[in-house]
């Protein structure tokens, strides 16, 4: 259907504003905030791309965005290389199909008054015709492929652990056999030793089924062992990609450097980023929006927003410090 | 994250009300069975035996255990026939403001924006809804009928379960179930029905039980005042009108459908707590 080149989901300038929460009774309305800023990247069929960034920086709504629960400010999608158009019926549905999702809070993903063979029967009963044998039999089927006895598809989900939970969350994505599943941190809510079962099983299944993931992660551990390439975000726009190994091998952008940095001081199972400053930092007018924090800036980074550029074959950064490898053409425009 | 699950596991304990779950299975009974209960022809007049007192008093008649009206009609019989008029209209008001309630709740708390806008302000208007003024004024010029009096009774009801159920989606809509099952192709009505329906279900168990005393009572008000159900049909408020102008001489006219009235209402008032604090430990504000 689709040549392995074409990426199955590249995402074109996505864009989102919100009007800030606090705002006050008798104030007037502070003006929206760009949450999400001009995001673009792709996913490889079958491969896994990771979304980091420290708390607050708009991976979440960057995959809402995706999934069609949040509407995006401006920007478009291109599934399997065709724009994405929700008002083509056809597509909408394939979309709805081939694109599921497993977010992070297990309590929350199941509804305590379904049964869960009902809850992973779900994506299968909206796109399909099947009769209730079929759907048992491919009920059963994803609880054994998940590592759960399918004679559970009866039970209520308080009966079932935070793990068993987001065991059967994954089942739920898998029953249509996707083309990608957006991951908003799988495993973060989980305890720490279930983690590595439940990310194993991400790596097992997608291994088995070929599909793309979106991976948004805050362990950059998992990240590294997971993922095929990597999205750096910082303040609602990506300021590095490329492939995983390459980006950890060398990050370019002062502000990766700073995030596998303070990655390598913490213990495993706590988060990179305590001192979450992404709110508090004072949104700069013109400029880089790392400048503020930043080791290296200079008088350039103040005044003018670096783009996103080439600085190795795969790898782009939106830092000064690099010019350019190639020739103008393969810079993806950042700037204002 | 664990905090705000629904944990049915641990339900708050309390003994189960038994006086409560009696009477009301007793009206139940009582209501649907009216006919073939009744010693007397509710609407036979004895003009021999009229205002008899109950048979415990002097000059009582078995036959008459609570007495009989001016007319000689046996107050039992008329109290039991009232107990299907009380709660047929009460079932009539539930099940129309209950349906018109959860429907337009549910729409204006998943939907949102102007809708959810639209459909506030006119619950919030029938609140402030004179039911008792309009029933007046409909039994004036239409006539006095039960199903106006259920109709009046609903115009209020939906309102309150709007309300609620618009209150309860706003909170299980943010699930992230809800937000799944947009992601793999369904509908809101889809989610509505199959996903926050079940989920407010029991709050909507418990707000039922609690309006029932105020149909019951309401009806009764509005039927002593004229407005309500129309004799010669034996009901609760028209009893009690009834027997008003011999309060002095022969009280149980008045007294017998009286206590009718408290012990249902006091019944499932007891029972609707009990429902909120079993199913539902969220509910304390209905
Ligand atoms: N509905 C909303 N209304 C207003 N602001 C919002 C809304 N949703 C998100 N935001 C804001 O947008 C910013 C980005 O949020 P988002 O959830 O995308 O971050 P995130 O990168 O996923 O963070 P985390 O790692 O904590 O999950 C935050 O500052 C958040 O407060
Ligand atoms: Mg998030």
């Amino acid at each position: 259907m689709t040549d392995a080149e074409t990426p199955i989901l590249e995402v074109r300038g996505l864009t989102k504003s919100y009007a800030p929460r606090t705002t006050g009774w008798f104030t007037k309305p502070a003006p929206p905030t760009k949450v999400v800023d001009r995001v673009s990247f792709e996913i490889g069929s079958g491969r896994t791309l990771a979304l980091v960034g420290e708390s607050g920086c708009g991976k979440t709504t960057t995959a809402r965005m995706i999934l069609q629960l949040v509407t995006a400010d401006q920007g478009e999608l291109l599934f399997e290389g065709r724009p994405l158009d929700l008002k083509d019926r056809n597509m909408a549905r394939r979309y709805r199909e081939k694109v599921q999702a497993v977010f992070q809070d297990p309590w929350s993903a199941l509804n305590p008054r379904m049964r869960v063979g009902e809850a992973i029967a779900e994506p299968l009963r909206l796109n399909t015709s099947l009769d209730r044998g079929a759907i048992a039999k491919r009920v059963a089927e994803v609880l054994r492929d998940v590592g759960l006895d399918p004679a559970m598809a009866r039970n209520f989900p308080h009966e079932f652990s935070g793990g068993q939970r987001q065991r059967i969350a994954i089942a739920r994505a898998i029953i249509l056999r996707p083309a990608l599943i957006v991951l908003d941190e799988p495993v973060s809510a989980l305890d720490v030793s279930v983690r590595l079962q439940v990310v194993n099983l991400l790596v097992e299944a997608q291994k088995r089924l070929g599909m793309s993931y979106l991976l948004i992660s805050h362990d950059l551990a998992t990240v590294r062992y997971q993922a095929n390439d990597i999205a750096v975000m910082y303040r609602g726009a990506i300021v590095e990609d490329g492939p995983s190994e390459t980006v950890f091998e060398t990050p370019m952008h002062p502000y990766t450097q700073a995030l596998f940095e303070a990655a390598r001081f913490v213990q495993p199972g706590t988060e990179a980023e305590s001192d979450d400053t992404a709110d508090a930092a004072l949104p700069t007018k013109s400029g880089c929006s790392f400048a503020a924090r930043c080791p290296k800036a200079f008088a350039r980074c103040f005044s003018e927003a670096p783009s996103l550029r080439a600085v190795a074959p795969k790898q782009r950064t939106a830092c000064h410090l690099y010019e350019p490898l190639e020739s103008r053409a393969e810079t993806v425009s950042a700037v204002g | 994250m664990t905090a705000n699950r629904y944990d049915p596991a641990f339900p708050k304990q309390r003994g189960k009300p038994w006086i409560a779950l009696g009477i009301v299975a007793l009206t139940m009974v009582v209501a649907v069975f009216a006919n073939q209960l009744v010693l007397h022809d509710p609407e036979a007049v004895d003009p021999a035996n009229a205002l008899l007192p109950p048979v415990l008093f002097e000059g009582g008649l078995l036959e008459y255990p609570l007495g009989t009206d001016r007319l000689g009609r046996d107050i039992l019989s008329r109290v039991m026939l009232g107990t299907r008029i009380s709660l047929s209209i009460a079932a009539m008001a539930l099940a129309f403001g209950g349906i018109v309630g959860v429907v337009l709740g549910m729409i204006a708390g998943y939907r949102g924006g102007w809708v959810d806008v639209v459909i506030m302000r006119l619950a919030d208007s029938f609140l402030a809804f004179p039911s008792v003024l309009i029933a007046l004024v409909l039994a004036v010029t239409i006539g006095a009928r039960m199903e106006l009096v259920a109709l009046v009774l609903g115009l209020v009801l939906w309102a309150r379960f709007a309300r609620l159920i618009r209150g309860e989606v706003l909170t299980w809509k943010e699930r992230d179930f809800v937000a799944l099952a947009r992601v793999s192709g369904a509908t809101g009505r889809y989610i509505m029905i199959r996903h926050l329906l079940p989920n407010v279900a029991n709050s909507l168990v418990v707000l039922a039980t609690l309006q029932v005393g105020w149909a019951i009572v309401v009806e009764a008000s509005l039927t002593f005042l004229g407005a309500g159900v129309p004799p010669p049909t034996p009901t609760w408020g028209g009893m009690v009108a009834e027997g008003l102008d011999f309060i002095e001489s022969a009280w149980w006219i008045s007294l017998m459908p009286g206590i009718a009235i408290l012990l249902v209402v006091f019944a499932f008032n007891v029972l609707g707590d009990w429902l909120r604090d079993k199913l539902d430990p969220q509910l304390r504000s209905v």
